[in-house]
């Protein structure tokens, strides 16, 4: 190249590099193994990670689920592309991005597949306005004759836990029910004030006649309830929501037969 | 030591985000789920003393070297009330408010190491660590 050339080149390769560091969505460039070759500013902003020690590591390093992270650029490598591939980035800080990937592969002035190019879109509000729906939302079901199931997804606080009282207790009374299952599978945290609250919600329903079973208390919660020394009594609890019904019908002298 | 997490906490949603924040790193940092879990919720129950007696302060996570292992340090830090009787703050069931009274005693099962300052008028700071 001559000199002239040369300075356009670097021109627009400057330009070029601006308009990549300008953009607030987290670019990448990853190699053939999955490496990270490039990235733009926003990338390091959001994994808290320097440009430096990003670089030549493990793309899927980043991400909550790395094994999807992996499928997600083996896709591409396979199809050329992909589109709306949601993946969470995880910060070293803890804070957890949910973000959607636009990716394609690139070529090289051979005509060779270079790498892949990478974009990730912010969709945390996005994910916010889902789970303020679903927290809005307690519903509360009739699964068989006197029993009621009421799947609680999200945070509790006393706000919550008084809707959740309200609810229980007005379809326990209109639909004469004797056992409530009342499921946390969907509660990420059950620290001694939720737990207060799940037992003041279970001693009112039981003054109305009504047993409660709590299920979706996983083994890690469980063991961690124990330690932290809650005592839910007399409360009975199980894993899952299919133990949480056998017991109900248990209970109600029900029994499930073959045909 | 590395701070991971500085987190001031005035409000219910700040200690919901800080105990998240604390199950993400411990995972990362290759804790199991039930010790994952047992963080969080330690830090969950610091977090709403400091909101409940205190108003604010902060809960800083440390990743931490030991001999033989690497850790999480959780640190807890408030300028509130401070507590008369920590003796009696330890103990299961003991509660100045309606809480249950087993947030501090049972953070100290939790982890593997736990220390406590506390002055009346001035506040509250407690360390607590646990190994991997
Ligand atoms: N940061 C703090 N500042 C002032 N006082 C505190 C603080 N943390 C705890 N205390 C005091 O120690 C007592 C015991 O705390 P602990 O967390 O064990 O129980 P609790 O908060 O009352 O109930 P629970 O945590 O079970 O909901 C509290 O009632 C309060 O008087
Ligand atoms: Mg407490």
């Amino acid at each position: 190249m001559d000199t002239k050339k040369q300075k356009d080149f670097q021109k627009s390769s400057n330009y070029a590099r601006s308009l990549i560091e300008a953009s607030l969505d987290p670019l990448v460039t990853i190699s053939a193994d999955g490496k990270i070759m490039d990235v733009n500013e926003a990338t390091v902003r959001v994994t808290g990670v320097p440009r430096e020690k990003l670089i030549g590591t493990d793309f899927s390093n980043y991400f909550t689920d790395p094994e999807k992270a992996k499928d997600g650029y083996r896709q591409v490598f396979k199809d050329g592309k992909v589109q709306d591939y949601e993946l969470e980035i995880q910060n070293v800080n803890g804070d957890l991005t949910p973000v959607s990937y636009n990716a394609s592969v690139y070529y090289d002035e051979n005509g060779e597949v270079a790498g892949i190019f990478a974009a990730a879109r912010d969709i945390s509000d996005l994910k916010q306005v889902e789970r303020a729906l679903s927290e809005a939302i307690t519903p509360a079901m009739k699964v068989w004759d006197g029993i009621l199931m009421l799947p609680l997804v999200g945070n509790v606080d006393s706000k919550r836990a008084q809707i959740v009282m309200e609810t229980m207790l007005t379809s326990v009374k209109e639909n004469q029910i004797k056992v409530a299952i009342l499921d946390v599978m969907g509660v990420p945290i059950i620290d001694s004030a939720v737990a207060g609250y799940l037992v003041k919600v279970i001693k009112a329903t039981k003054l109305m006649g009504c047993e409660s079973i709590i299920s979706g208390i996983s083994p890690a919660v469980a063991q961690t309830m124990v330690n932290l020394g809650l005592d839910i009594g007399d409360v009975t609890s199980t894993s899952s929501m299919e133990n949480a019904l056998q017991m109900a019908f248990s209970f109600l002298e029900l029994e499930v037969i073959h045909k | 030591m590395k701070t991971v997490k500085s987190k001031k906490i005035s409000n219910p949603a700040d200690i919901i985000t800080v105990s998240s924040n604390a199950l993400n790193i411990a995972k990362k940092i290759g804790f199991s789920e039930t010790a994952s879990y047992s963080i969080s919720i330690a830090v969950s129950e610091l977090a709403s003393n400091i909101h409940k007696y205190a108003k604010n302060g902060y809960i800083h996570l440390n990743i931490i070297e030991g001999k033989n292992t690497n850790g999480l340090e959780v640190v807890a830090i408030d300028n509130g009330p401070g507590i008369k009787n920590i003796q009696d703050a330890m103990k299961d069931n003991y509660s100045t408010s309606d809480g249950l009274g087993i947030g501090l005693p049972g953070v100290k099962r939790l982890m593997d190491e736990f220390e406590i300052k506390s002055e009346p008028k001035k506040g509250t700071l407690i360390t607590t660590r646990k190994w991997l």
